[in-house]
């Protein structure tokens, strides 16, 4: 039996590529698209505002927690009881110091925008590429590779909790040679 | 060195939680005289203007970084000897190394608490 492919069966292989292609173009289009079939918005520029929005009300509520922990450090100073004031006035510290969960989490959200904006713009792409239409809603501007600050190579954000050093890890690097 | 209380500080971060937060731990400290500026390229400006005693300064803002404004700091004659102490969640090894070799006096990692805070600037001017 030979190996070459007949016209018949090069003509069918060349159809299911073809079917594939279609089917995978509906599929990327529909991530692209501002709702799904329910109506809800799902899609990628949504979930960017979903997140600038968790970081809104986050930061809202941090700035509340913080004028509270201020009026109790400062009537922890007016106390009559000086210990009692002292041991109030640090926990008050405390709660500044968490606080900067804020800030932190913050920074994670805006790495997580940042990938699902670079996901977008490249689907958008590839929709253009495989000949579809998007919504005059989804922009699609072109992929910046370039560097944009000299230390762009060294800001990787927060740390995941099992590579993140201590502050007694970098007290040691820092004061090392 | 030894630490003078009044002395100005500025304190530099993009988030405002960061800065209020930084501000109250100072205050508990007994430092009081702060201002604050949200990017290298703002503190870079009231750096010139002003003989501050001190800089607490985060890393990773737009558009100049606090690495970019360390490295104007101690390249300017007038600054270059003013302690400029990093807060920053960059804490991978490159980052600190790369801070120490442009002149950063001490580098603390977010979060973090007081008694960081204090043994920082007490490893900078001293006990107090």
């Amino acid at each position: 039996m030979s190996d070459k492919l007949t016209v018949e069966q090069l003509e069918t292989e060349i159809k299911k590529i073809a079917q594939f292609i279609a089917e995978a173009k509906l599929e990327i289009v529909a991530i692209s698209l501002p709702e799904d079939k329910s109506g809800n918005d799902k899609n990628l520029s949504n979930a960017a505002i979903e997140l600038t929005e968790v970081v809104r009300h986050t930061e809202e509520a941090t700035n509340t927690i913080m004028d509270k922990a201020e009026a109790i450090m400062l009537m922890a100073g007016e106390l009559a009881d000086s210990n009692a004031g002292a041991a109030l006035g640090e926990h008050a510290v405390g709660i500044l110091e968490a606080c900067s969960f804020q800030d932190i989490t913050g920074q994670r959200i805006k790495k997580v925008m940042s990938t699902l904006e670079q996901i977008e713009l490249r689907v958008g792409r590839l929709v253009k590429l495989l000949g579809g239409d998007l919504p005059d809603s989804v922009k699609i501007a072109s992929i910046d590779t370039g560097k944009r600050r000299a230390d762009e190579d060294l800001l990787n954000g927060p740390q995941l909790g099992k590579d993140k050093p201590s502050q007694a890890d970098v007290d040691k690097l820092f004061s090392s040679n | 060195m030894a630490i003078n209380k009044a002395m100005p500080i500025l304190i530099v971060d993009d988030y405002k939680t960061m800065l209020r937060i930084v501000r109250g731990l100072l205050n508990q400290l007994g430092f009081n005289n702060i201002d604050e500026a949200t990017d290298g390229t703002m503190a870079w400006d009231m750096v010139q203007k002003k003989p501050y005693g001190l800089i607490v300064s985060d890393w990773n803002m737009e558009p100049m970084s606090g690495f970019e404004f360390l490295k104007l700091v101690r390249t300017n004659p007038n600054t270059k000897q003013l302690p400029f102490i990093m807060v920053t969640a960059e804490s991978k090894t490159e980052n600190i190394i790369a801070a120490k070799q442009a002149g950063v006096s001490n580098y603390i990692v977010k979060p973090f608490n007081a008694q960081t805070l204090k043994q920082k600037l007490e490893a900078v001017f001293g006990a107090f």
